[in-house]
């Protein structure tokens, strides 16, 4: 378990935790939110990519393919990894890279100046992160003292959550979606898994963040459940991500359909502030 | 037959004035207005000429004032002071205000006198003679300017208001006389001395300001924005410097351009205002480390100016009031060299360059002796400011000054360093191609290998990353340069022409078109998918800066969402990334979706204010060429920082 499953490392990342950071992106999930702005990340394999803007229609991977007609053909044949990564403007390719837990540890202590003088550090994020829990303490037995925050939905086997707790400073955790059925059906996942995790977390240090997506999370009955959640827990502080509509190229380039959703217009945030503010529950907006 | 006539146009009398004007004619792309007056003076004797030409100025120059200014301020815009044929005018240094400001020009004209006779002595006499003629009109033209110029500029200035006054004055002489890119020196530092109250200081410097951004056009040397008008702040820092960056932040103006000196001293502050100058966009201030920058100076300056050190127009260093550095003699083109030696060539990567190398070497002498063909010319009004030219007695062009290291300056760095890497990787580590066919390829500017160039536009190791590799090949191409001009020339890796240079450079194996720009000093070419602030900043942190330090900057674009949304964490990067050892750092904000508007309808922002080179300017003001390249640069760095999750 000396490798991990990465679709990218991104350096001076600022909103996946305090400081400058760099964020890992590890794929694989095990929920299939419809807002996901990530959608390379969620399947545990690599897998092609088209994206038909970059084409200079070279056909280059046509030549090198036999059974490709056109370059959108590749998604007929997702197990062509290689005649993908033959494309020269990597307008194909291939999301998803096994990477030794050496050389991302290399790369993260590149920036560790920036680290110190921000109190910032890594975070490891998704896709969940927790399925490659091993790979992660792979990774920060050799950045040390680094900072090391992971960024999880805890729908994720017990065991990984034990195995981070106490490695890792910082949890940032997302609540999406608080009703059992809704959660299954929109998302896929067990609430029930998300609970008993979050109670393994009770000495840990956990950030909690919601993303609010019209209409699946940002609707008045999961936001009295949020608040509901967030006083029985004993929150005071949570980071509100405005998920716009970011991931649409992304979804493109897998040949995927993206999900209508939308953002909250600023006046429902307002009210959403509010609402906390009565709760004693103060929160940043991040709006992406 | 064009060229009898020609030669029949030479023979008379008027033909330096007819020159002049076709100059002009070419320079302003519109004719002078036939108002324009041109200086010519028919002495022999170069310094007697000089000084006539400066009388001349002196006496016929227009004089304006506008009521209600503050200050008095007058360029007579329609003079032209012809250039001495085989002579190069000097510019783009500065002089030491700080001396008049403590002399004042009676103090001066006594230290004329008390140094030891020689020829030239007479020359600074009659030049000092001439400003005071200059002076004496001006007080007559109207009682408001005579009691502006009260006791300034002939007597020590007292006050803030006197010592700036005294500067305008001098300043807008030395624009008349014919002077491009005039630098203003380190203003916190000569002003400190006269700062008393900081709201009344705050005003006055508004005022300063104000008066010296204006002439702009008239100021501007190739492009409008670009007038040399440097105030170089930091360094030690004092309530001034604070003050500097507020009121300029305010005012919002591409002109005049602020250099500021950063070092493990410079307050948090100070960062916050630089951070508040920059998210308007105004493209300044340009960082300059003391640390690296002091280091690589003491090569050649002793350590104590060497810490006293300012820039030339846009960041190359000199030591103003000491130096007549020309710090932008040339453009080495480092394309050129790399054509030549793969001609023909077959053999392995280290012959290549070691070719390189001797190819190189070649075109630096060519490039020098073309340099040294042409001599300064001399200046008695810029002696007069430059205390060594009058202790020695001698002219700033001949020696007067304590210091004339010239400087060139290097373009095509990344593109070489990419190319490099390039041929190493597909013909000698994966083979995929001949050496013999990069030339070929070259040669038909891609033609038939849109592919191949596309795929050498974004794949492998690139100029601008953090890879022990890069950061190698760049230091031995420091290297080489070093050999060659070490003790007789500064060099440094950043340039103007990226543009203007690359339009006559033909296709390059970094996947570069003929004719299309070269990589904007020490950034990527291009700011692919992935790349990151910290791996820029730390590729540029681990150069050999004290080989290369006339000029080295880096220059990034930054979307202004992002900035928002970074906020301190984006004073931090730029922090670390100096302390590192970054030298020079400049930051274009802008907003892509605004610039890709404006490329379209400029005139709807009329106000929209960019960073080209070393100055900032309005984007509605530039070429075509200028407005693509930001547009494009400005795209792919947006990319950056999209949240996943
Ligand atoms: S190789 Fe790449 S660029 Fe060429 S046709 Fe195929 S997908 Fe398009
Ligand atoms: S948990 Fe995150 S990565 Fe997984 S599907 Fe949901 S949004 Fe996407």
């Amino acid at each position: 378990m000396d490798e991990l499953l990465i679709t990218g490392i991104q350096r001076f990342s600022v909103h996946d935790g305090p400081g400058i950071r760099t964020t890992v992106f590890l794929k694989g999930c095990t929920l299939r939110c419809p807002w996901c702005c990530n959608p390379e990340n969620i399947r545990g394999e690599p897998e092609v990519y088209f994206k038909a803007e970059k084409c200079i229609g070279c056909l280059e991977c046509v030549r090198r393919c036999s059974f490709l007609d056109k370059p959108g053909d590749i998604f007929r044949f997702p197990e062509h990894l290689e005649c993908a990564g033959s494309c020269p403007s990597a307008a194909m390719g291939v999301y998803g890279e096994v990477k030794g837990a050496d050389d991302v540890a290399e790369v993260i202590l590149r920036d560790l100046d920036y680290y110190i003088s921000s109190g910032g550090g890594v975070t490891f994020s998704g896709g969940e992160p927790l399925l490659q829990a091993e790979a992660i303490l792979k990774v920060t037995s050799r950045t040390g003292d680094v900072h090391t925050a992971v960024e999880t939905s805890l729908f994720a086997p017990m065991e990984s959550v034990g195995r981070l707790r106490g490695e890792v400073d910082l949890f940032i955790v997302d609540v999406k979606i608080l009703d059992e059925a809704r959660c299954r059906e929109v998302t896929g996942g067990d609430l029930e898994v998300f609970r008993r995790n979050l109670e393994g977390l009770s000495d840990e240090r956990v950030l909690i963040r919601f993303p609010a997506v019209k209409p699946y999370t940002f609707n008045r009955e999961n936001i009295r459940a949020l608040i509901r959640f967030l006083k029985e827990s004993g929150v005071d502080y949570i980071e509100v991500l405005g998920i716009h509509r970011l991931g649409l190229e992304k979804y493109r380039s897998l040949n995927l359909q993206m999900p209508e959703f939308s953002a909250p217009r600023d006046d429902e945030i307002k009210k959403l502030k509010w609402l906390l503010e009565k709760e004693s529950i103060r929160m940043n907006y991040l709006k992406i | 037959m064009k060229k009898t006539m020609l030669n029949i146009a030479r023979r008379t009398p008027l033909f330096p004035y007819l020159r002049a004007y076709y100059t002009l004619y070419l320079k302003q792309g519109l004719g002078p207005s036939l108002k324009t007056r041109i200086i010519g003076s028919h002495r022999k004797d170069i310094l007697e000429r000089r000084v006539h030409q400066l009388e001349k100025v002196c006496r016929n120059s227009r004089i304006h004032f506008n009521p209600g200014e503050r200050f008095f301020y007058s360029i007579d815009t329609r003079i032209h002071v012809m250039e001495t044929p085989g002579y190069r005018r000097l510019g783009n240094l500065t002089p030491d205000y700080g001396f008049l400001l403590e002399r004042g020009l009676e103090g001066i004209g006594d230290m004329i006198d008390r140094a030891h006779d020689g020829d030239y002595t007479g020359v600074l006499r009659r030049s000092l003679r001439a400003v005071r003629l200059y002076l004496d009109r001006c007080r007559e033209h109207s009682p408001e300017i005579a009691e502006k110029l009260g006791r300034v500029p002939l007597r020590p200035a007292e006050t803030l208001e006197e010592a700036l006054q005294s500067i305008l004055f001098m300043n807008s002489l030395l624009w008349m006389y014919g002077h491009p890119l005039i630098g203003l020196g380190r203003l916190d530092s000569i002003l400190e001395d006269y700062h008393e109250d900081p709201e009344e200081s705050r005003e006055l410097i508004r005022d300063f300001i104000l008066s010296i951004s204006s002439y702009y056009e008239f100021k501007s040397n190739v492009l409008p924005g670009d007038t040399g008008q440097v105030i170089v702040l930091g360094g030690d820092c004092n309530d001034l410097t604070g003050i500097f960056l507020e009121v300029m932040g305010e005012l919002r103006l591409p002109d005049p351009k602020v250099v500021l000196r950063v070092n493990s001293k410079t307050p948090d502050e100070i960062w916050e205002l630089s951070y508040r100058c920059l998210r308007e966009g105004l493209g300044y201030p340009l960082f300059s480390n003391d640390d690296v920058m002091v280091d690589a100076l003491s090569r050649y300056y002793s350590r104590s100016d060497a810490l006293n050190y300012g820039t030339s127009a846009c960041w190359e260093p000199l030591i103003p009031g000491r130096s007549s550095d020309q710090n932008n003699l040339a453009n080495l083109n480092l394309l050129e060299p790399l054509e030549k030696a793969l001609h023909g060539f077959r053999g392995e990567f280290d012959e290549l360059l070691e070719g390189y190398r001797q190819e190189l070497h070649r075109y630096i002498d060519e490039v020098i002796d073309n340099v040294e063909s042409v001599r300064d010319e001399p200046s008695p009004l810029l002696s007069l400011l430059f205390p060594d030219c009058i202790s020695n007695s001698r002219d700033i062009a001949l020696g007067g000054a304590a210091y004339s290291i010239n400087g060139v300056l290097t373009v095509g760095m990344g593109n070489l360093v990419n190319s490099l890497l390039n041929i190493r990787r597909l013909c000698y580590d994966e083979k995929i191609m001949d050496i013999g066919e990069v030339e070929d390829v070259l040669r038909e500017d891609f033609r038939s290998a849109e592919p191949l160039r596309v795929s050498l536009e974004v794949m492998g190791p690139m100029y601008g990353m953090d890879e022990d590799d890069v950061v190698e090949l760049t230091n031995t191409i420091i290297q080489m340069l070093d050999e060659k001009l070490e003790g007789r020339y500064k060099f440094g890796l950043s340039s103007p022409g990226y543009i203007t240079v690359g339009e006559s450079t033909g296709a390059s194996f970094d996947g570069r078109r003929s004719g299309d720009p070269l990589g904007v000093h020490i950034s990527p070419i291009r700011f692919t998918e992935g790349m990151s602030y910290t791996e820029v900043l730390n590729f540029a942190a681990a150069l050999d800066y004290r080989k290369a330090f006339n000029g080295g900057v880096v220059d990034i674009m930054v979307d202004r969402p992002f900035l928002d949304r970074a906020g301190d964490e984006f004073i931090e990067l730029i922090r670390t990334g100096l302390r590192r050892g970054v030298m020079q750092l400049q930051v274009n904000v802008v907003d892509p979706e605004i610039l890709l508007r404006a490329r379209d309808n400029p005139e709807l922002y009329p106000d929209l204010i960019v960073r080209v080179w070393g100055f900032s300017a309005y984007f509605r003001d530039l070429p075509e060429e200028y407005r693509d390249l930001l547009v494009r640069r400005a795209l792919e760095y947006s990319g950056h920082g999209g949240y996943s999750g």
